[in-house]
């Protein structure tokens, strides 16, 4: 792999949200990928490396932040992995193993390779933290049109670090601007290199990479941190300084910084002094209450105050030809910000985003809008050739090869090796373009600077739950399909918000859903009137779950420096980069199916184990196997639904299992349990229900479990069993009540 | 609050502002002021409909304000 040469220096790569930071890893790294996760976090650790002069570069993309108060997640990951409180995880049993495979400089598959998941087997227990290292160069990324407001971050990891270097951005966008900035006074100021870079246009990059290599080399020799003169502060800081030295503190705290964050009111500072010298804690604690009584409750409100002076200080005369422009807003703002015609924009664009991406991949919704009008023979061709059945198409084309290949020896391993793994294998391979396509196009939103005007236009119909706008666009996207929906929240800015939202989305319907919907509605119920209140009262009860689910685990889930309303940036509106969009969709979607590959193949394995074994060994009859007892065993939940007799309460419950692998699946083994040649209707008449039982098991069906893609989504973006277990036990808790309520209060009225 | 201090959700589009205090717990404090929203900091406001989040130019940057926070920014507006 190519990790495996050593790495001559580590540069942390760090910047607000919106300077440009992807715009420049692009041009720095080719390739960026996953080595692993911040522990205990729900980020990414996201690095690549880059070789320069013969200088091995690791590139560590730390997450976007305005600060470094630790107060959210994002900002907890960046302070402490400045602080060197990470180190790397290194597997190097799998190093060993992917260098002596010949296939490694082409695998794209590492992750499901037996030989490596046996080494992690008999590995588990000696995962190894090789090195522990602060990086070695801090690369800040500020944005020199909006220079004051982004050089925040630059000196709070200034006063942290003195091995820095900042990456002046956008320089080309200020020269069209007539403006000027006088890089080497800044430097000079800020004691660290400042280079002018345009990361869009590759300007200055072979610049930026000899300051990073030439800080590095210097790195030794004793530099200061930059100091910030706090005024009527600075007696309070050196008292307090002197106390955190007898708490002895590891070497890698400045003292300084560590005493001006204690005045800001840093308790999870505190409370690491506090555990390391109790001595001072109290000492402390009488000192910022002197500053208190002084300055007032809001000391840190004092520190925010003489940060931006000093920048405004330091930049007053640097910036040439500052022309005090009135900021007005512009046409696409006028129209984003209106009231009435903002939503409707908005809505509108996203739908129209929406009808593409689905059709492409799926025909869905355009098939069912062209069959409406009459063009069913264009409806289908438009199936027949979206990307998701040429998939199927060549993934069942392969599948059947091999599945006639091994037949002849044994029918038993053909079955396993073509509908178990094979078959889990084709249903990673159908979801891949959906969800690049699905990433490519939510990165063109956040570049163009769009997505923050529909999060802003959309703010105003969820500010009401508790959620801001962001809240839109899984909830858009998973109508869809919840694995992109899902996906897409990583763009919410809070934590709790962002858990909300993923724990909510799969009370959405997807289309697989939707086609089960509308299949069972219109069997169970004859009148159009009747259809058609069934299909929106389902409808609009999983919105309204949706809505419900995201307030109360926002709520629950809410980081201390979570804002309840929405706060956010909002970048000039520009031509987005379609390069940087596809290479962010090309790393977020490639990762995942990485991740999720291996357990979608190993639980497709286990799913067809339940489906074709039984107690006598392999079979093609359903009603002979381990799925079909856990049917019987699980029969009486059909009770709830008043359906009593155990030959079609074990079919339904046995389809509803099938419909894990994925929701349509259950229109295939309805039809499958039934006798040979019966068609889907015909099987669910058998059955005799009431449409008022059909209608309850459908509520059931909509949300009972995510299928099986989306359990992996779900661990995948929280990085959490237990938050995914506590997503699937919320679906079938709120499944089996409201099914069972609405069944019985249908029946005492009709 | 004093005769020019009002909150934000209130300021008409166009009003040069200074904020004088922001309403919140810490950790939603250290936030805004990250984000430059900090008692000191000059404000125009760009947009404010009366419903949804109002918008404002802080140190040349947009940013918009959900009304249920902008209503805890206490500011005073100068002429």
């Amino acid at each position: 792999m190519e990790e495996s040469r050593d790495i001559d220096l580590v540069v942390a790569v760090a910047g607000s949200p919106n300077v440009g930071k992807s715009t420049l890893l692009n041009r720095l790294v080719g390739a960026l990928s996953h080595v692993g996760n911040w522990p205990g976090k729900t980020v990414d650790i996201i690095a690549g490396v880059v070789e320069y002069k013969g200088y091995r570069i690791q590139i560590v993309d730390l997450p976007g932040t305005y600060g470094l108060s630790g107060v959210t997640e994002e900002e907890d990951i960046t302070r402490k992995y400045l602080l060197g409180e990470y180190g790397e995880r290194v597997h190097k049993h799998r190093r060993a193993i992917c260098e002596s495979c010949p296939f490694h400089r082409t695998c794209f598959f590492s992750q499901l390779c037996l030989v490596r998941l046996f080494s992690d087997f008999l590995h588990r227990k000696k995962e190894i933290y090789q090195r522990i290292y602060t990086p070695d160069v801090v690369l800040i990324i500020v944005d020199a049109t909006v220079l004051e407001k982004t050089l925040y971050l630059a000196i709070s990891i200034l006063e942290l670090t003195p091995n820095a270097v900042i990456a002046l951005n956008k320089i080309d966008e200020l020269e069209e601007r007539g403006m000027s900035i006088d890089t080497q006074a800044l430097s000079k100021r800020l004691g660290v290199p400042v280079i002018p870079i345009s990361a869009l246009k590759g300007k200055n990059i072979d610049k930026l990479l000899d300051a990073i290599l030439s800080v590095w080399r210097r790195r030794i020799s004793a530099r200061r941190t930059l100091r910030i003169n706090y005024g009527i502060l600075e007696h309070y800081i050196q008292r307090i300084e002197s106390l955190v030295r007898k708490a002895k503190l590891p070497p890698n705290y400045p003292r300084r910084w560590v005493a001006i964050r204690l005045l800001e009111g840093d308790h999870e500072l505190f409370s690491k002094i506090k555990s390391l010298y109790d001595g001072v804690s109290s000492e402390i604690e009488t000192v910022v209450s002197e500053v208190r009584k002084e300055l007032g409750d809001d000391v840190s409100a004092v520190i925010a105050r003489i940060r931006y002076n000093y920048i405004a200080e330091i930049t007053r005369d640097i910036i040439k030809k500052k022309v005090e422009r009135v900021p007005e807003l512009s046409l696409i703002d006028r129209v984003f910000t209106h009231p009435l015609i903002g939503p409707i924009a908005s809505i509108l664009l996203l739908f129209v985003i929406f009808l593409a991406v689905f059709s492409i991949n799926l025909g869905f919704p355009l098939n069912i809008a062209l069959e409406s009008l009459g063009m069913s023979s264009l409806a289908e061709l438009l199936e027949e050739y979206s990307l998701v059945s040429l998939v199927d198409y060549l993934v069942s084309l392969g599948i059947d090869y091999i599945r006639a290949l091994i037949e002849p020896y044994s029918v038993t391993l053909a079955s396993f090796i073509a509908d178990g793994v094979l078959g889990g294998f084709g249903l990673i391979m159908t979801f891949f373009p959906l969800i690049i396509l699905v990433l490519f196009l939510i990165s063109l939103l956040e570049d163009s600077g769009l997505a923050a005007r529909i999060t802003v236009a959309i703010d105003l119909l969820f500010s009401k739950f508790g959620l801001t706008g962001r809240a839109v666009f899984p909830l858009m996207l998973s109508m869809g399909c919840n694995v992109p929906g899902i996906m897409s929240t990583r763009t919410v800015m809070g934590k709790g918000e962002r858990l909300g939202l993923i724990l909510a989305s799969p009370f959405i319907i997807c289309q697989a859903r939707l086609i089960v919907l509308i299949a069972i509605i219109t069997i169970a119920f004859t009148s159009p009137i009747q259809q058609t209140v069934a299909f929106l009262s389902i409808f609009f009860i999983s919105i309204l779950l949706y809505l419900i689910m995201a307030t109360i685990f926002a709520r629950i889930f809410r980081e201390e420096g979570e804002v309840r309303a929405l706060v956010m940036d909002i970048p000039p509106v520009r031509r987005p980069s379609i390069r940087v969009a596809w290479w962010n969709a090309w790393i977020m979607g490639k990762e995942f199916i990485k991740k999720a590959g291996t357990i979608i193949v190993m639980l497709s394995m286990l799913v067809w184990f339940l489906l074709s074994y039984g107690p006598n060994g392999y079979t093609v009859d359903p009603d002979e196997t381990y799925g079909a007892i856990i049917g019987k065993i699980l029969a009486p939940i059909a009770r709830l639904w008043g359906i009593s007799d155990v030959n079609v309460a074990w079919k339904i419950v046995f389809a509803l299992i099938y419909g894990f692998i994925a929701k349509e699946g259950l229109l295939v083994a309805i039809a499958q349990l039934s006798s040979k040649g019966v068609s889907f209707e015909e099987a669910w008449l058998s059955f005799g229900l009431t449409p008022i039982q059909s209608f309850a098991i459908l509520l059931f069906f909509m949300t009972y479990v995510p299928c099986m893609a989306t359990v992996i989504t779900i661990r995948y973006e929280t990085k959490s069993w237990r938050l995914t277990l506590l997503s699937i036990v919320i679906l079938l808790i709120t499944a089996t009540i409201l099914s069972t309520i609405t069944y019985h209060i249908l029946a005492i009225i009709f | 609050m004093g005769p020019n201090r009002r909150d934000l959700g209130s300021l008409p589009k166009g009003t040069r502002a200074r904020i004088i205090n922001v309403i919140g717990g810490w950790g939603v404090r250290q936030r805004l002021y990250e984000m430059g929203i900090y008692p000191g900091a000059e404000i125009v406001v760009i947009e404010n409909r009366g419903i949804g989040p109002v918008i404002v130019s802080i140190k040349g940057g947009q940013i918009a304000i959900g009304r249920g926070m902008a209503r805890r920014i206490i500011v005073e507006v100068v002429s």
